[in-house]
C-alpha cells in the first residue's frame, strides 16, 4: 500500500568527481605550513630549536658515560615480578614457568582477539619501505645532536673569572661541532645504522615500485616482524648480562639467558599460532561463537592467572588430625545447595505465569539473603547467596521465551560454579611462597590490583549511578552520601583506613591480607568516581526514551539494562578510560601499607641495593616509560572501541 | 452493525503541573474502533491527555478506565495498560542503539513472552504494512523521519495494542514525509483500530476522524463529527482557531 511513491521517470546527471589535489612537494608543504607567513616562520624556528635542544640533552643524559642503566637492566625481574617465586636459594625451577604461562595466555588471548575483530589492514609495501627510509633518516640526523664527550676548555685548568666560563663554553661548542661535523664520539655508530636503514628502506621501496604491481601485506606483520626480530636477535646477538648473586654483581658475556629466550619464543609462536587458529575458527565456526570464546577467556583469565597459576592453592592440605578437605565437602555442599538447588529455584521463578508473585517471592530472598549477616556463617555462604538473591529478582525480568529461559538458568549454574570454586581457592593456602607481605609484587602487582579494582568497581558504580539518579529516596540518598564521602578523601588515606583500622571493624575471624585491601580500597574509591563519569551519561539521555520504552510496558528493570545503560555506557567511555588510566596509575600509592609495586621497588628498594647505591632516576625514567606505553596503549583502545560503537554518529 | 463497547472512559480528568492546571475536567467516552482526532492551539492540554491515558502523566482527579480496568498507582495495572495501549511519539523515540528489528522485537520479547523467531516473523510482517520490510537491519540513524516513525508505529503495532496513541506524529517531519506516516495511519484506521490521535493536519481529520474533540485551556470546548466541526463549528473559540489554520 505505502510503496514508496514513484515520481516521473526524470534523467539525473551523474555525479562530476571531485578535482584532484595533487599531493605537495616537501618543498611546497613546508612553505604553506610551516613557513607561510613572518609569524609562522618565527615559531617555526623557535619550536625547532627548543625541541633540537630538549632532544639533545635528553640523548646526553640517556648516553652519558656515567649513567646507571645496568641497574634496571640487572633488577628487570625485581621490577617485574618483585621476588616471585623466589624463597630458598636455589629458587624451585618450576615455578618460574608459572609467570611464562601467564603471560603466554595473556599474548594467546591478545592475539585470538585481534584475528576476532578483523584487526589490521592490508599495506602497500612501497609505502611501509618509504616509512622505514624516513625512519633511518631521522635517526642518522640524530647522530648531529650527540653532546660533546669531551668537555674542552681553550687554555686548560687556567682559571680566569668570568672570561674563563666562556671560555669553557665557547670549547664544548667547539667540540661539539667537531665531533658531529667529523661524528667522532659514537656518533658515526648511530649515523651508520641509521643511513643503513634509510638505504634499505629506500632500495626496498625502489625495488617494490618497479615490480610495477601493488606489493601489499597485512599491517600486523609489523609488529609481529618486529617481535621476531628482537627475539631473534636475543639467540644471536650477544649482548651479555647483567647478574646479581649474594650481592656481587657481575656481567656475562654472550647471548641472553635461556630462562629469557625460551619462554618469549614459545609466546611468540603460541602467539601466531593462535591468531591463524582465530582466522580459521572465524572461516569455520563464525565470529559469534569466537567472541563468546574470547569474552569467557578473557573474564576467567584474571582470576584464573592470579588465584590458580600464581598462587597455586593448595586445595586438600595435609592437616592435624585429619581436617576436611576444602573442595569436596564445605564447598561442594555450598554449590549443591546455592547452585543446583538454587537453579530449581531460579527456573521456577521465571515462569512467565508467577508474574508478580515471583518478584515478591524474590524480594524476600533478598532480605533473607541480607539476614545472613546478622548470623555468624561462612562469608562464602553470604555472597554465594546474596548472588542467588539478586539473580532470583532478575529471573522475572529477564526470562523471555524458553530459550532465555533456559541461558539465564544455565548461566546462573555457571556462575555459581565458578564462585564457589574461586571462593574456594581464595580460601585455600597458597603454596607458593615468598617473603614479605605478598606474592604479587612488581608491574605484576600494579596489573592485577588496577585489573580488579576497575573490573570490580565496574557493577558498583553502575548501581551508584543508578541509585543517584532514582526516584527512590532511600537509594538517593545511600548513593549520594556514599559518592560524596568517598570523593572527599584522598586514596592515601583511604588505603591506611582499610589496611589500620578496617581490622577493628571487622568481626574477629576475619582477616584480609594486603593485596585484598588495596583492591577493596581502590574498587571503592574508583566506584565513586565511576558512578560520577555514568551519571553523566545517563543524563545525556533524553526523556523520550524513558517515555517510548515505559509506553512499550517494560519495567523499569528492564527498561534500564536494555535501553539507559547501554546508550549512557556508549556515551561516557572516554571518561570511563581515563578512569582506568587514573586507577592504573594510583595504583602506586599502595606502597604506603607497605606493598611492593613497581615505583617503589624503583624508588626505594633498588637504590638500596650495595651495588646500585642510590641510583633513583634512571629507575623512574625507566618505569615512567612503562607507565606511559601502556596507558597510551588504553586510550589508543579506546578511540578504537569509540568507533566500533559509533558513538556521534547516530 | 454491532454495538461497540465503551473501551476509555474519561470522568472528570484534572491534572496540575505544579500551580498550573493543564486539564480542568475532561469527560468523554470512546468507543472501540472509534478514531479520534484531538485538535486545539498549543498549550490547550491536548498532549497531556492522551499522556494520562498510558499514565505516562499523572492525574490528580477524576477517573480513567481503560478497557474496564482504572488507571491507578497500582503498577501491575499500569504495566498490563500500557502493553495494551500503543504510542507514538512526535519525535518518534527510538532506541538509536538498537537495529529496527530489535526495535520492534524488544517489548513483545521481554514483556509479552514471546519466542525471538516468532516475535521477528511477525515483525518483519508489520514493516511489510509499513512499506519498510528493507530496512530491517539498519539502525533508526540511518532513516529518513518518514521512515523512523513509520518503524515507531510498528514498533507500538508490535504489541498487539486494542488502543493506538498518537502524539503529534507528524509534527517532527519534512512536508515531503507526512504523506507517507498518514498513509499508514489511514490503512491502520480502516483496519478498524482504535486511536486517538493528536494532529494538525486537518485533512487527516476530515477523512479518518470519527469524532473531534478540540481542545483549549485543558477543556473539551467541543466536540462533534468532522462534518459538523469543521462546517458549523458553535463555539467562537472554534471559529478563531478554524479561521488562523485554514
Amino acid at each position: 500500500m505505502t510503496a514508496e511513491t514513484n515520481p516521473a521517470k526524470v534523467v539525473l546527471p551523474d555525479d562530476e568527481f571531485a578535482p584532484e589535489s595533487p599531493p605537495l612537494s616537501p618543498t611546497m608543504w613546508m612553505k604553506e605550513n610551516l613557513f607561510s607567513n613572518r609569524a609562522n616562520v618565527v615559531l617555526t624556528v623557535t619550536a625547532v630549536a627548543i625541541i633540537a635542544f630538549a632532544v639533545r640533552n635528553m640523548v646526553a643524559w640517556i648516553f652519558a658515560p656515567n649513567r646507571g642503566w645496568e641497574a634496571v637492566a640487572t633488577n628487570l625481574k625485581l621490577l617485574m615480578v618483585q621476588s616471585y617465586p623466589s624463597g630458598p636459594e636455589p629458587a624451585i625451577p618450576d615455578q618460574f614457568a608459572r609467570i611464562w604461562v601467564s603471560v603466554g595466555i595473556v599474548v594467546v588471548l591478545a592475539t585470538l582477539s585481534l584475528a576476532a575483530w578483523r584487526v589490521g589492514s592490508r599495506v602497500a609495501a612501497t609505502s611501509f619501505f618509504k616509512t622505514v627510509r624516513s625512519a633511518g633518516s631521522v635517526l642518522a640526523l640524530f647522530a648531529f645532536l650527540g653532546p660533546p664527550t669531551q668537555d674542552y676548555s681553550f687554555l686548560g685548568d687556567v682559571d680566569i673569572p668570568v672570561i674563563g666560563i666562556f671560555l669553557r663554553l665557547a670549547g664544548s661548542l667547539v667540540t661539539f661541532i667537531v665531533e658531529a661535523t667529523l661524528m667522532t664520539g659514537g656518533r658515526l655508530v648511530v649515523f651508520a645504522i641509521g643511513a643503513g636503514i634509510a638505504l634499505a628502506g629506500h632500495y626496498a621501496s625502489a625495488a617494490t615500485k618497479e615490480r610495477g604491481e601493488e606489493l601489499s601485506f597485512h599491517s600486523l606483520l609489523i609488529p609481529a616482524g618486529a617481535g621476531a626480530l628482537v627475539i631473534l636477535a636475543l639467540w644471536v646477538v650477544p649482548f651479555g648480562h647483567y647478574f646479581f648473586v649474594e650481592g656481587e654483581k657481575g656481567f656475562e658475556t654472550g647471548t641472553i639467558a635461556s630462562s629469557t629466550k625460551l619462554p618469549w619464543t614459545l609466546i611468540l609462536l603460541a602467539g601466531v599460532a593462535a591468531y591463524f587458529f582465530g582466522r580459521v575458527f572465524l572461516r569455520f565456526l563464525g565470529e559469534k561463537l569466537l567472541k563468546f570464546v574470547l569474552n569467557l577467556g578473557w573474564g576467567l583469565s584474571l582470576p584464573v592467572i592470579v588465584l590458580l597459576i600464581i598462587r597455586d592453592p593448595d586445595f586438600n592440605p595435609e592437616r592435624e588430625g585429619g581436617g576436611i578437605d576444602f573442595l569436596t565437602a564445605t564447598d561442594v555442599t555450598i554449590w549443591l545447595v546455592f547452585g543446583v538447588i538454587g537453579a530449581v529455584v531460579i527456573g521456577f521463578l521465571s515462569l512467565p505465569k508467577l508474574g508478580e508473585a515471583g518478584r515478591a517471592i524474590a524480594g524476600l530472598l533478598l532480605i533473607g539473603s541480607l539476614a545472613m549477616w546478622a548470623f555468624p556463617m561462612l562469608m562464602r555462604v553470604r555472597l554465594v547467596g546474596f548472588l542467588f538473591a539478586l539473580f532470583a529478582i532478575g529471573a522475572q525480568t529477564f526470562a523471555g521465551d524458553r530459550r532465555a529461559r533456559v541461558r539465564y538458568v544455565g548461566l546462573w549454574l555457571a556462575m555459581a560454579t565458578l564462585l564457589v570454586f574461586f571462593l574456594g581457592a581464595i580460601n585455600a593456602p597458597g603454596s607458593v611462597e615468598v617473603p614479605g607481605k605478598s606474592v604479587l609484587g612488581g608491574l605484576l602487582l600494579t596489573f592485577v590490583l588496577a585489573l580488579t579494582s576497575i573490573l570490580l568497581s565496574f557493577p558498583i558504580g553502575l548501581v551508584m549511578a543508578l541509585g543517584r539518579t532514582s526516584t527512590m529516596p532511600i537509594f538517593r540518598v545511600i548513593s549520594t552520601l556514599y559518592i560524596e564521602l568517598v570523593r572527599g578523601i584522598p586514596f592515601i588515606t583511604i588505603l591506611i583506613f582499610f589496611d589500620l583500622i578496617l581490622v577493628l571493624f571487622l568481626p574477629g575471624n576475619i582477616e584480609f591480607d594486603s593485596v585484598t585491601l588495596a583492591i577493596l580500597g581502590g574498587t571503592l574509591f574508583s566506584a565513586a568516581y565511576l558512578a560520577e563519569n555514568v551519571r553523566g551519561g545517563l543524563q545525556a539521555i533524553p526523556k523520550g526514551q524513558y517515555e517510548a520504552a515505559k509506553a512499550m510496558g517494560l519495567s523499569t528493570l528492564q527498561l534500564t539494562v536494555f535501553i539507559i545503560l547501554p546508550q549512557a555506557l556508549r556515551a561516557v567511555i572516554p571518561a570511563l578510560v581515563g578512569q582506568t588510566i587514573a586507577i592504573f596509575k594510583d595504583t602506586s600509592l599502595v606502597a604506603i601499607i607497605g606493598l611492593f609495586d613497581f615505583l617503589f621497588i624503583a624508588d626505594k628498594v633498588i637504590p638500596a641495593q650495595t651495588i646500585f647505591l642510590g641510583i633513583k632516576l634512571e629507575n623512574i625514567v625507566f618505569i615512567a616509560g612503562v607507565y606511559w606505553l601502556f596507558t597510551f596503549g588504553f586510550s589508543r583502545a579506546s578511540l578504537r572501541l569509540e568507533k566500533k560503537v559509533g558513538l556521534g554518529e547516530r | 452493525m454491532t454495538v461497540k463497547q465503551d473501551i476509555i472512559v474519561c470522568e472528570d480528568v484534572k491534572k496540575w503541573f505544579g500551580d498550573f492546571q493543564a486539564l480542568k475536567g475532561i469527560t468523554t467516552t470512546i468507543k472501540e474502533q472509534e478514531v479520534v482526532v484531538v485538535i486545539g492551539p498549543s498549550g490547550s492540554g491536548k498532549s497531556t491527555f492522551i499522556r494520562t491515558l498510558n499514565r505516562l502523566e499523572v492525574h490528580q482527579e477524576g477517573t480513567i478506565i481503560i478497557d474496564g480496568v482504572e488507571l491507578t498507582n497500582d503498577l501491575k495495572n499500569i504495566e498490563k495498560i500500557r502493553s495494551e495501549v500503543g504510542m507514538v511519539f512526535q519525535q518518534f523515540n527510538l532506541f538509536p542503539h538498537l537495529s529496527v528489528m530489535q526495535n520492534i522485537t524488544l517489548a513483545p520479547i521481554w514483556v509479552r513472552k514471546k519466542p525471538k523467531a516468532e516475535a521477528e516473523e511477525d515483525a518483519m510482517k508489520l514493516l511489510e504494512r509499513v512499506g519498510i520490510p528493507e530496512q530491517a537491519d539498519k539502525f533508526p540513524g540511518q532513516l529518513s523521519g518518514g521512515q523512523q516513525q513509520r518503524v515507531a508505529i510498528a514498533r507500538s503495532l508490535a504489541m498487539e495494542p486494542r488502543i493506538m496513541l498518537f502524539d503529534e506524529p507528524t509534527s517532527a517531519l519534512d512536508p515531503e514525509m507526512i504523506k507517507e506516516v498518514l498513509d499508514v495511519m489511514k490503512e491502520l484506521a480502516l483496519s478498524g483500530m482504535t486511536m486517538i490521535v493528536v494532529t494538525h493536519e486537518m485533512g487527516f481529520a476530515k477523512e479518518v476522524a470519527d469524532r473531534v474533540l478540540f481542545f483549549d485551556y485543558g477543556l473539551v470546548v467541543e466536540e462533534g463529527t468532522p462534518e459538523h466541526f469543521f462546517t458549523s463549528p458553535e463555539h467562537d473559540r472554534t471559529k478563531l482557531f478554524l479561521s488562523q489554520i485554514l
